[in-house]
């Protein structure tokens, strides 16, 4: 089967205001194969923002290989990376959608790597391809909403605007960084619910960070546990158990030893549930 | 004391250059405002351009706009021009900095966001910045634009044209009636200034 991401041995470290080095990926190494769909789960700080910016190109390693259907980025022209670029879709945490824009043209802008210069300008006078948009807006549910300003929306509908901007890309591989962290539980399931049907029906890769766990073991077949930038485990949701979820999360800032101990209790409890 | 209305003929082309100075020098300012704005926003280009330019920035503002024109005056001679240049210099030290403020206060992750999708640099300029620092820039302008009419009003002081060098020429003939029928004048043109900046800020924010 074809290899959707491959990382060999990669570093990425940043510098912090205090003119530290923050090492966020320590050397990982992972293949992901066209059409998968894997769940990153890990405590905060554990580098799962910097991995997923790392496999949509818009980060570059410091050192190590990463390689998109078996294409180095690293090695070609700036138009090539672009179009590597737009086969991935993403979909971020906080949307970063452009709030004073109507949800048309923040749709639309999935469309940005196929359009020349004066086409992407005339679209934001009178956008183009609005089928696409309103078909891309409707899979998602928020056609009722494509001529309103992407600011009057509410959160959880600007998820969807940004979901349907990585739709309209149509994509080989779909990202999403934390897409349930903002939304209400009953809606958090159907959200990854239409991510794997994605997957399922399409064949897109799909890779999404998770803080949820309940919700990662009970909806995806393969998961990553990231901790300080290495790869902590990668196994099926089924040989998790509870003492290795508890070293995962262990030093979360967030928790207290006995909090992760409760919580990874109660997760544990839920995923046998659902 | 009555006003003397005889000076209507002055008074509308006074008025009228000195809108016209005031829309030309802001225009032509708002045309090197931006450009150099960009440059001096620190979260665009390297130290070594955004501080020299945010220093000569400081340093246009920290000249009185009467010094500016008393200076083109000298340069170029009486009449509206040099108004225009002042207004325009003064301008790119007032507009340039709050391009800057703007472009630094603007959320990075969108513009990545567009890149991720594989858009190109001018792509993501054009969808992700401009669209979040139009509106501001147009506030900015329209603002700039009813400070400058209220300043060009009082130009003719030195030489540089517009309502004010009439109203300093009959203040100097004791003409306190044509006198006050400009100062009349000035204060209709400073009023529509405004209101008209404040009808396009409202429709913008």
């Amino acid at each position: 089967m074809d290899t959707a991401f491959e990382l060999v041995d990669v570093h990425k470290r940043f510098r912090l205001a205090n003119g530290d080095w923050n090492e966020a990926i320590r050397g990982v190494s992972l293949t992901v194969r066209q059409g998968e769909s894997i769940a990153v789960i890990g405590p905060s700080g554990a580098g799962k923002t910097t991995l997923l910016r790392l496999l949509n190109l818009t980060l570059r390693p410091d050192s190590g290989e990463v390689r998109i259907n078996g294409t180095d980025p690293s090695r070609v022209k700036v138009r090539a990376l672009r179009r590597l670029r737009a086969r991935t879709g993403t979909v971020y945490q906080q949307h970063n959608l452009i709030p004073s824009l109507r949800t048309v043209h923040n749709i639309l802008a999935g469309r940005l790597s196929s359009w020349s210069i004066l086409r992407s300008l005339h679209s934001l006078i009178s956008p183009r391809e609005i089928g696409s948009a309103a078909e891309a807006a409707r899979k998602v549910g928020v056609l009722d909403k494509l001529w309103e300003r992407t600011d009057r929306l509410s959160g959880g509908e600007q998820q969807r605007v940004a979901i349907a901007r990585a739709l309209i890309q149509n994509p080989r591989h779909l990202l999403a960084d934390e897409p349930v962290a903002s939304v209400d539980p009953s809606r958090a399931d159907a959200l990854i619910t239409l991510l794997r049907e994605l997957n399922e029906s399409e064949g897109k890769t799909i890779v999404v960070n998770l803080h949820d766990v309940p919700i990662a073991l009970r909806h995806f077949p393969r998961i990553l546990g990231l901790h300080a930038g290495r790869v902590f485990f990668d196994l099926p949701p089924g040989e998790i158990k509870a003492d290795l979820l508890m070293r995962l999360y262990e030093g979360d800032e967030d928790m207290t030893e006995g909090e992760t101990r409760a919580w990874i209790d109660e997760t544990m409890k839920g995923s046998l549930a659902g | 004391m009555p006003p003397d209305w005889s000076v209507w003929d002055v008074l509308w082309r006074a008025s009228l250059e000195t809108l016209q100075t005031t829309i030309a020098g802001t225009f032509l300012g708002a045309l090197f405002a931006y450009p150099l704005g960009v440059m001096a926003a620190s979260n665009w280009t390297p130290p070594w351009i955004h501080l020299p330019v945010k220093a000569a920035m400081a340093f246009i503002r920290s000249i009185p706009l009467l010094i500016l024109a008393l200076l083109f005056v000298s340069a170029v001679g009486l009449g509206p021009f040099p108004g225009v240049l002042a207004i325009a210099v003064h301008s790119v030290g007032v507009l340039g900095r709050f391009v800057a403020e703007e472009i630094e206060a603007t959320d990075p992750r969108p513009l990545l966001a567009l890149q991720g999708t594989g858009a190109s640099s001018i792509q993501v300029i054009q969808h992700g910045l401009i669209p979040q620092v139009l509106p501001q820039m147009v506030a900015h302008l329209a603002i700039r634009f009813e400070m400058n009419l209220r300043d060009s009003t009082i130009l003719g002081l030195v030489g540089a044209g517009g309502l004010g060098f009439y109203v300093f020429l009959y203040i100097k003939q004791f003409q306190w009636e044509k006198t006050g029928v400009l100062c009349l004048a000035i204060i209709f043109l400073v009023f529509a200034g405004e209101f008209v900046s404040w009808q396009i800020r409202k429709r913008l924010i």
